[in-house]
């Protein structure tokens, strides 16, 4: 590790015009990298990206329907004409809707399974191949505490997020003889500006073990670690940061 | 930060850390700026790892321990804080590896094996956690295996000695969530270790590992020091599991 660990590197996060995302966008800048900031948004994009530039980091925009494979490629070939590579993928697009058993309806099911699951299958699918001819890669996923476990307020979240896991896998084992390592973070309670707004957070920081949530920052770290040249075999895992929450309430 | 300043000001005690990944992690962690503390029970071969360290520029010590007998894990403990005033990292990294089937494992060679990989563990967590409570700062990181997870009938006493530790890792991160010490395991796969070149599992591993290769002692010291670091301030009671993707398949 040195201050400009990803110099060099294109990081493409998804999702990152705020929040988590724009944290990780964030630090793989200060690291050195120039990151691409895909977002649905895309004016939130291109603002997050001057904000990254107005500090004197490399950023670059890009506004997308990850649910829209079309829109994915166009980011894709947009992306490699204005910054040369992809080295890294962060699937951190997501959504997060309340919904119980009782009231879902198919569409909100789909819309869910669609943005989470479907979105970072083709967007791996999309950028596999120019990894593949580099030998070089490494894509993380955000998935969450709540793919394990059951959530009677979001049961289509933690459901795509499940599966989400299983797509994680089955792209590190196929990816894994290439140089590309896939991998998955799972936070627990993160005080995005989002959450802080929100009526879960504060009962679950009080079920957090180590007293606190996290800063958006402190997710970013472990996200910046897998994408990292500093891990070298590690595929197909899903690593828990929730500040102990997951092991006292498993 | 400068990767030769991590952690700086910061001791760093790890068990088993003349060789193999032990050293390499002490090797790590002295590069990143911690004074190291090398234990183990080779007082001869810590002497000599702390003595290639300070040949490179880089901290060492070493201290004799028997990670069985909590009295040496007390006077090592007493004596790197009378040395260094402070510990703020624990590496439980010893351990041993015997092979033998269920048939062949006498009731010795059972309680030995629990004895220095669990034992072991509980002892020097519970030697080490006080000075972190009292500091508010702490990171434990323990190594486990990917044996812990999957049926190993050629070393059944030593998969479920590690499955224990898998489970003293959760309990000590409940326990010391609170006090601000983070408590997470290492979970390695196949690593090409002076000792594991020299064994016929190695060669026999290596088509069954998707990334096809096995890891370097230093690949794996870095989960570790990661772990270790102020980097990681919300992870805690987890395992990390490096193999090479062979635990997915």
């Amino acid at each position: 590790m040195s201050d400009k660990e990803f110099d060099g590197q294109v990081a493409v996060v998804t999702g990152a015009a705020g929040g988590i995302g724009f944290a990780i966008a964030k630090l793989f800048a200060e690291r050195g990298a120039t990151a691409s900031i895909w977002d649905v948004d895309s004016a939130a994009a291109d603002a997050a990206a001057k904000k990254l530039k107005d500090m004197g980091l490399k950023a670059h925009s890009q506004g997308l329907d990850v649910t829209d494979e079309e829109q994915i490629f166009a980011a894709r070939d947009a992306t490699l004409a204005d910054c040369g590579q992809i080295d890294i993928l962060v699937n951190n697009a997501g959504l997060y809707p309340e919904g119980t058993i009782q009231n879902m309806t198919r569409e909100a099911w789909d819309r869910v399974f669609a943005v989470n699951v479907t979105g970072p299958f083709f967007l791996m699918r999309a950028l596999m191949e120019h990894m593949k001819a580099r030998k070089f890669g490494r894509m993380v996923n955000i998935v969450t505490v709540d793919a394990y476990m059951a959530k009677q307020t979001k049961p289509h979240y933690a459901a795509s997020k499940a599966a989400l896991l299983s797509v994680m896998k089955t792209y590190a084992i196929e990816l894994a003889p290439h140089g590309i390592l896939v991998n998955g973070v799972s936070p627990g309670a993160v005080a995005t500006e989002r959450a802080k707004l929100s009526d879960w957070l504060e009962p679950h920081t009080k079920k957090t073990p180590v007293g606190y949530s996290a800063e958006p920052e402190q997710m970013a770290e472990y996200v910046l670690f897998l994408a990292s040249k500093r891990n070298m075999f590690m595929a197909g895992e899903c690593i828990i940061a929730s500040g102990g929450f997951y092991v006292a309430s498993a | 930060m400068a990767e030769s300043e991590e952690f700086k000001g910061q001791v760093a005690a790890v068990t088993g850390g003349a060789v193999g990944i032990g050293f390499a992690i002490c090797k790590l962690l002295a590069q990143r700026g911690a004074q190291v503390c090398i234990l183990d029970l080779d007082e001869g071969k810590a002497a000599e790892a702390a003595k290639k360290l300070g040949e490179w520029g880089l901290e060492g010590r070493a201290y004799k321990v028997d990670v069985t007998k909590e009295a040496t894990l007390q006077a090592a403990r007493d004596a790197i804080l009378k040395d260094f005033g402070h510990v703020e990292v624990l590496v439980n990294n010893a351990g041993i590896y015997p092979q033998a089937t269920l048939r062949e494992i006498t009731v010795e060679g059972w309680d030995q094996m629990f004895d220095v990989n669990a034992k072991g563990v509980l002892l020097t967590t519970r030697t080490f956690m006080d000075p972190m409570i009292e500091k508010k700062y702490g990171r434990i990181v323990t190594i486990g295996t990917i044996d812990a997870y999957v049926a190993k009938p050629t070393t059944p006493h030593y998969a479920a000695s590690k499955a224990a530790v898998l489970s003293l890792i959760k309990t000590f991160a409940a326990e010391l969530a609170p006090h601000q010490v983070l408590c997470n395991g290492v979970s390695p796969g196949a690593v090409a270790t002076e000792r594991a070149k020299a064994s016929d599992w190695l060669p026999k591993r290596l088509p069954l590992i998707p990334l096809g290769r096995a890891a370097e002692p230093e690949d794996m010291a870095e989960y570790v020091v990661f772990l270790a670091s102020n980097r990681n301030r919300f992870m805690t009671g987890e395992t990390v599991i490096a193999s090479g993707g062979f635990m997915m398949i």
